[in-house]
């Protein structure tokens, strides 16, 4: 027992420099939402100033401290103002990255001022020994240490609770926009904050190097594992951050001396993450989900003639040069093998993955030690390794079902990092001493050993490039891309179109392993002796920095991005140009990638397709072939039979729904029925609990016990939303929550396709599209949205987009249809036809509609009965011309005073709109 | 649109002006610092001569040294700047067999990739011989210079397993028997009660050194591994120094070391450790030389201070080598040894065409004579051909010295070097020469 208790004192030391980092992280992200991945490079910047000062210049400790603190914050200001800033209206992906760039360019200054080696830097804080009793001793800095931790745990604690500046991180935390409003302004919020956090692992950095020396990386490894308690504090809370961040420490000592696996010990704040963040995780992100801008997609459309050509030079060159450039184009091709992993499963799923490099490495793990270890063929050991990197990536996806965003890129890059440190770094499974040697490769009797045979192995490496931008081409063109590229923009409304939200990811992030698995087998078998050590979490966040830059919703970006890895196309060209160029490539690196970032989020690649449109419209004149197509229009084929359209009839029964968020009740024992050909109206003022209930309903929000929903007599409570979708229930949703970056006939599809498993393989080799179903096509005449099937969603004018809100959840062949303010923000004659077409959706269709709407002509014209809701209670419910003259229901309108001289006759309340929407439209009733 | 993207780029457009800026002083501020280390590859001026000697005349010698210095792992700059400072001494000393050494180094970057990159650049700029290397990936080289017919000639540290039993490998160092002489030098000295302490990734170190100590009659208590970055070691500390150990054998780098030294210090204990030559040194120990008084270095060359390096040593302060880098060290002493014996094999060629494939082809029946730098080594006579076990195929050296810390600084604490064939697992004891001292 006392082994434990002097290990768990230990422990504590490391724990309170993980709490100090951790603090640091939390400080910035509550005040610009960033998860700063820099943070330790900054800290590490203030730390050789204060080195400078005290070793060089013998200054005094104190202050130099005060220096060295201030260069931290003033770095950490500049780093906002100049890049966080411009990008604060970016995907949480361009900013993560960001901080990357941030990161690789500080560590490269640090390295060509300082050199890479590690610096011991004596204590300034007392190391003397201290004896609690028996054996545990513990030096006294990790005890001060520990007491700086908390006693600055307590001072921010009370700094955020208690300041006006505390208040006002808080507000802008919060909401940016109620923070602007209320003239805080969150600017200046992030800036101060940014200088604060940095400030602070300044500090950490100066006490804690005396410990773990100074050296440009060792406290960016610190911060990847101080995240881990910043995550179980939700970075929010410092005094759960510090008790996380000694856990962590205790964890880690514990696992280090009685386990004996060795990486273990190291993976324990990673695998800490991964069990946090499943288990507070969300299979749905809730209504206050911000929908960031996300980075742009192709069509996956492969130029034939282009893919040709660049199949045709690729060959030439692959066959003239000489074998140093040879291997670096083969590594070029390697990287963009597994950059285009990360098309598949962030460009087109909206997946942050920071893992596609363990996925790499280890299907080359596989597929080497059987090679090594076994007398199979080369190519069996590849599809092997292939093969076996899937179940790895479905079971780094499951995560993703509980998690998204910044949280999910912690997630992967902690599997990733486990994988690293417990498989890669322990040479007990990667052959010892010996290692693992493949000997001799062959494909079909031929040699293709990359160091003889330079060539053919560079030509195995193009084609297998080849291969995967088809299979991802086609996955991008097929049903399977609009499944997943609905889960990118919108999961909510995904599962409403009765997608499978966990499906989608978890086939995207087997196909994206498998991709990347390919990469890593043509990577590492580049050697007959395998390097697993190549294979680091680190490089698997420069991945996503490679695709980025490229543009990680293009087939072509990996390969642009792809040139800028180690070893890769610009390295070789820059070291030609002048050999001395070499040591500058990190930091060519790091500020490229911040600049790119700057000026073009969306990749290289895009600026250039538009510039090669260009190109072409200008040359068409002198060469008529390269004239741009117009693109033939686009003829529906007639619906089958008489067009009528009748959808199967189902009926909705609720009763006693609750709805619960922590102890406000927002809908209190509603009950009511819908049945088909009927338009029910579910009117009431905001806060009424209507959308709630609409959400309750449909299975997005969870219903308490007691609630019973019923479609056509079978109990649906249970079901999850995706399968109430499927089975009939459609909605709309008030943001209207389309598909942005798809177009009209895109949301259409999505909405109408089969949802078979079957079209998940089939895409992968021949995207077919099924022939529209009468219900789209009577959809798309009914909605008048013949002209508008190819344009963009985000081009639409804002009634287009309503009607096609409605018409998506239409095309689902819906019995029953959830409408939430359909006609927010029409005018009236569009409101009025808008109406029409419900009513004929109802009558005609079968349909059973239930219908949110505070345009009242809208209701009562089309309403054939209406349910009020209070404060999530039916106060009233019956045919309009009976509710209208509720007293009830002009009390909860208009409130009591009024109600006691209510309007009579026809000129009922309440006017055509009700109050005003919530502020931020996105808070519903 | 169009306006959204002039907004927008407007608005991006001075945060990118003054980070230019920023970077411009950046730049500057980057390249004051660290020396002059230019390092990503050179070519070096081959006829010039500056010294004594005679002049060296015809066409040059073209070797290739390859390591890794720009990374952020482990760096051996040591190796570069003593290849230089062999090349400007020997040309300005009548060349190598009358004929200039045109040097060229090539930094591996601490990738597989990198490491393939030298190896490709050597072949094809028609290299004789890579010469006193040292990376970590060195089995990513091994079949590019097979497939060159290319020697790897004279590295102090044979480390991936291709380097120890390729045909076209020849190193000089005894890498990795040092561990297996800590051993035996730990049972010499008395300790009772030993620990094992392993850097990540170097535990195939341990079944060595556990034969060692079961062939010396006794048995290592346990073996603690050190995560290879640096951090807080003070829990594998208290795991190492547990059960009253008295000895910690050591498999560690240098970088971590820096990071081992004040949590040892801090733990009290008073076990003598005993660690690599090269990387348990007198940088790795600044600021605690007195806990290390008295503790021991294995390795495969003797102190700098003896009088075989006489002229390294001078050629170091004449040629001005990087002072900040150790050249009492695997990386400096074995690069300068290796050229010694390059130099030896040329000269050996009896004046006939010095090629790569002529070089190999003398390399593999070449004996080397270098008294007091490493033992007389007969590569005609490889362990595998000697009684040694599997997977060690290359080791000709299989001798060891010692040294020790007094005030801080390492002197020698053997004067001959001593064979650990047996205690390694091999049947036949080599004969490691006379003493040097």
């Amino acid at each position: 027992m006392e082994e434990v208790i002097r290990f768990a004192l230990l422990g504590l030391g490391i724990g309170a420099t993980y709490a100090l980092a951790s603090q640091g992280l939390i400080i910035i992200y509550r005040g610009s939402g960033v998860l700063n991945f820099a943070l330790g490079a900054i800290g590490m910047a203030g730390a050789y100033a204060w080195w400078e000062l005290t070793a060089n210049q013998e200054w005094a400790f104190l202050p130099a401290l005060v220096v060295g603190v201030a260069f931290s914050a003033a770095i950490g200001a500049l780093v906002h103002l100049l890049i966080m800033r411009p990008l604060r209206h970016s995907a949480p992906l361009v900013r993560v990255i960001a901080t990357l760039g941030v990161l690789i360019t500080i560590q490269a200054i640090a390295v060509l001022r300082y050199t890479a080696t590690s610096k011991f830097v004596p204590s300034d804080l007392p190391t003397d020994i201290v004896h609690i009793h028996n054996s545990i001793v513990i030096s006294a800095d990790r005890l001060i240490l520990l007491g700086i931790a908390a006693a600055l745990t307590l001072g921010l604690w009370l700094f955020y609770r208690y300041t006006r500046f505390g208040l006002a991180t808080a507000a802008v935390a919060e909401s940016e926009r109620s923070a602007s409003a209320l003239g805080l302004s969150p600017d200046r919020v992030a800036t101060l904050n940014w200088a604060f956090g940095c400030g602070l692992a300044g500090l950490a950095a100066i006490l804690i190097v005396p410990i773990v020396t100074l050296q440009p990386a060792v406290l960016t490894n610190l911060v990847l594992a101080a995240t881990a308690a910043a995550l179980v504090a939700g970075f929010r809370s410092f005094p759960i951050a510090l008790l996380a961040g000694l856990v962590v420490g205790i964890a880690q000592t514990e696992v280090t001396r009685y386990v004996d696996q060795p990486g273990l010990g190291t993976a324990v704040p990673f695998i800490l993450i991964v069990l946090w963040l499943v288990i507070r995780g969300q299979a749905l992100p809730l209504r206050d989900y911000l929908l960031q801008r996300l980075p742009t997609i192709g069509t996956g459309h492969i130029h034939r003639v282009g893919l040709a050509i660049g199949a045709v030079v690729g060959v030439v060159l692959l066959s003239i040069m000489s074998p140093i450039w040879i291997d670096a184009l083969t590594v070029t091709i390697c990287v963009a093998v597994i950059a285009l992993s990360i098309v598949v499963l962030t460009g087109y799923t909206g997946q942050l993955s920071l893992a596609q490099f363990a996925f790499a490495g280890f299907g080359a793990w596989v597929g080497g030690r059987l090679l090594a270890t076994t007398d199979i063929p080369f190519l069996v050991g590849c599809l092997a390794g292939i093969a076996a990197t899937i179940p790895l990536g479905v079971l780094f996806g499951l995560p993703a079902v509980r998690t998204r965003g910044i949280n999910l890129a912690i997630v992967t890059l902690g599997l990733g990092s486990a994988v690293e440190l417990v498989l890669f770094s322990n040479t007990d499974f990667t052959g010892g001493f010996g290692g693992t040697q493949i000997g001799d490769p062959s494909i079909f009797g031929m040699d293709i050993n990359a160091a003889s045979h330079p060539t053919r192995y560079g030509l195995l490496a193009l084609a297998c490039l080849i291969v995967a931008t088809l299979i991802v081409g086609n996955v991008r063109r097929g049903r399977t891309g609009r499944r997943l590229i609905a889960v990118r923009t919108n999961e909510r409304a995904a599962a409403a179109l009765g997608i499978s939200v966990p499906g989608a990811k978890l086939y995207a992030f087997a196909v994206a392993a498998a991709i990347a698995g390919l990469g890593g087998l043509l990577l590492a078998f580049r050697t007959p002796s395998i390097s697993f050590a190549q294979f680091d979490s680190f490089t698997s966040i420069t991945m996503v920095a490679y695709a980025m830059i490229g543009g990680i919703g293009y087939l072509f970006g990996p390969v642009i991005g792809a040139t800028l890895a180690p070893g890769a196309f610009s390295e070789r060209l820059l070291n030609q140009i002048d050999s001395g160029i070499g040591k500058y490539i990190p930091l060519i690196g790091g500020v490229s990638l911040i600049v790119l970032l700057l000026v073009n989020q969306n990749g290289i690649v895009k600026e250039q397709i538009a510039q090669l449109a260009f190109l072409r419209t200008k040359l068409a004149g002198l060469v008529p072939f390269l004239a741009m197509k117009e693109p033939e229009p686009r003829v529906l084929p007639a619906p089958s039979a008489d067009g009528q359209v009748k959808v199967t009839s189902r009926t909705l029964e609720v009763e006693n729904v609750t709805v619960k968020y922590g102890g406000t009740v927002a809908v209190d024992s509603v009950s009511l029925t819908v049945k088909p050909g009927q338009v029910l109206g579910l009117i009431g003022p905001n806060g009424a609990g209507k959308t709630s209930l609409i959400d309750a309903v449909t299975g997005f929000t969870k219903a308490s016990p007691g609630s019973v929903l019923r479609l056509d007599g079978e109990d649906i409570s249970h079901w999850s939303a995706t399968k109430r979708a499927r089975a009939g229930m459609g909605r709309s949703f008030q943001s209207l929550e389309l598909f942005e970056d798809s177009t009209v006939l895109e949301n259409l599809r999505a909405a109408s396709d089969p949802r078979d498993l079957g079209s998940y393989l089939r895409d992968l080799v021949w995207p077919v599209d099924v022939a529209l179903p009468d219900t789209v096509l009577s959809t798309i005449r009914e909605f008048e949205l013949e002209d508008d099937l190819d344009r963009m969603v985000e081009d639409l004018p804002y009634g287009r987009r309503r009607l096609l809100a409605m018409a998506r959840a239409v095309a689902t062949e819906s019995s029953v249809l959830l409408l939430d303010e359909p006609a927010a923000g029409l005018g009236d004659a569009e409101s009025a036809e808008l109406a029409h077409l419900v009513g004929r959706l109802a009558k005609e269709w079968g349909i059973a509609v239930l219908l949110v709407e505070h345009d009242m002509n809208f209701v009562m014209s089309v309403c054939d009965e209406l349910v009020v809701l209070d404060f999530g209670r039916t106060i009233a419910s019956g045919p309009p011309s009976q509710v209208r003259n509720d007293p009830a229901v002009i009390a909860a309108y208009l409130g009591e005073e009024e109600a006691d001289h209510p309007p009579v006759g026809d000129e009922a309340p309440p006017a055509k709109n009700g109050p005003p929407a919530a502020i931020s439209g996105q808070e519903g009733s | 649109m169009k306006q959204h993207a002039r907004r927008a780029l407007a608005s991006t457009r001075w945060p990118l002006m003054v980070m230019f800026a920023l970077v411009a002083c950046v730049l500057v501020f980057a390249a004051c610092g660290g020396g002059d280390d230019d390092t990503s590859g050179t070519e070096a001026t081959s006829s010039e001569t500056s010294g004594g000697g005679e002049e060296a005349t015809g066409e040059p010698i073209v070797t290739w040294t390859y390591t890794d210095v720009n990374t952020e792992g482990p760096q051996y700059k040591n190796i570069e700047e003593t290849a230089r400072v062999y090349q400007e001494w020997i040309n300005a000393n009548g060349g190598i067999d009358g004929r200039p050494l045109e040097a060229h180094f090539c930094d591996a970057r601490g990738t597989p990739t990198g490491v393939a990159a030298c190896g490709r650049e050597a072949v094809a700029g028609g290299a004789v011989a890579v010469v006193g290397n040292f990376t970590f990936t060195g089995d990513a080289i091994i079949p590019i210079l097979e497939k060159g017919k290319t020697a790897q000639w004279g590295n102090c540290c044979a480390i991936a397993p291709s380097e120890l039993v390729s045909p076209i490998s020849f190193p000089m160092g005894n890498q990795p028997l040092y561990s297996v002489g800590l051993v035996k030098k730990a049972v010499e000295d008395g300790c009772k009660n030993i620990n094992g302490v392993i850097i990540e990734g170097a535990e195939a170190f341990i079944p060595l050194m556990e034969n060692a100590a079961k062939a010396e009659g006794t048995k290592i208590g346990k073996f603690v591994t050190l995560p290879a970055t640096a951090q807080d070691y003070a829990p594998q500390v208290a795991e190492a120094t547990s059960g009253d150990a008295d000895c910690l054998v050591m498999i560690v780098s240098e970088t971590p070391y820096i990071a081992w030294m004040p949590a040892f210090a801090q733990s009290g204990s008073e076990a003598v450790m005993y660690g690599p030559q090269g990387n348990f040194n007198e940088n790795a120990v600044k600021g605690f030389e007195e806990v290390v008084e008295g503790d021991v270095n294995a390795g495969m060359y003797p102190d700098i201070s003896t009088e075989a390096w006489a002229d390294y040593r001078a050629a170091l302060d004449e040629y001005e080598a990087d002072s900040a880098q150790d050249y009492n060290s695997l990386g400096g002493m074995g690069t300068w040894a290796a050229y010694e014996g390059f130099k030896q094999v040329v000269e050996s060629m009896g004046g006939k065409k010095v090629d790569n494939e002529s070089f190999l082809k003398a390399a593999e029946s070449a004996v080397i004579d270098l008294p007091g730098m490493v033992p007389p080594e007969d590569f005609a006579l490889t362990w595998d051909k000697d009684g040694g076990p599997e997977g060690y195929d290359r080791l000709v050296n299989r001798c060891v010295v010692f040294s020790e810390f007094k005030d801080g600084k390492l002197v020698p604490a053997s004067e001959e070097f001593t064979d650990v064939s047996e205690i390694a697992g091999g049947t036949k004891p080599q004969d490691c020469g006379p003493p040097f001292g």
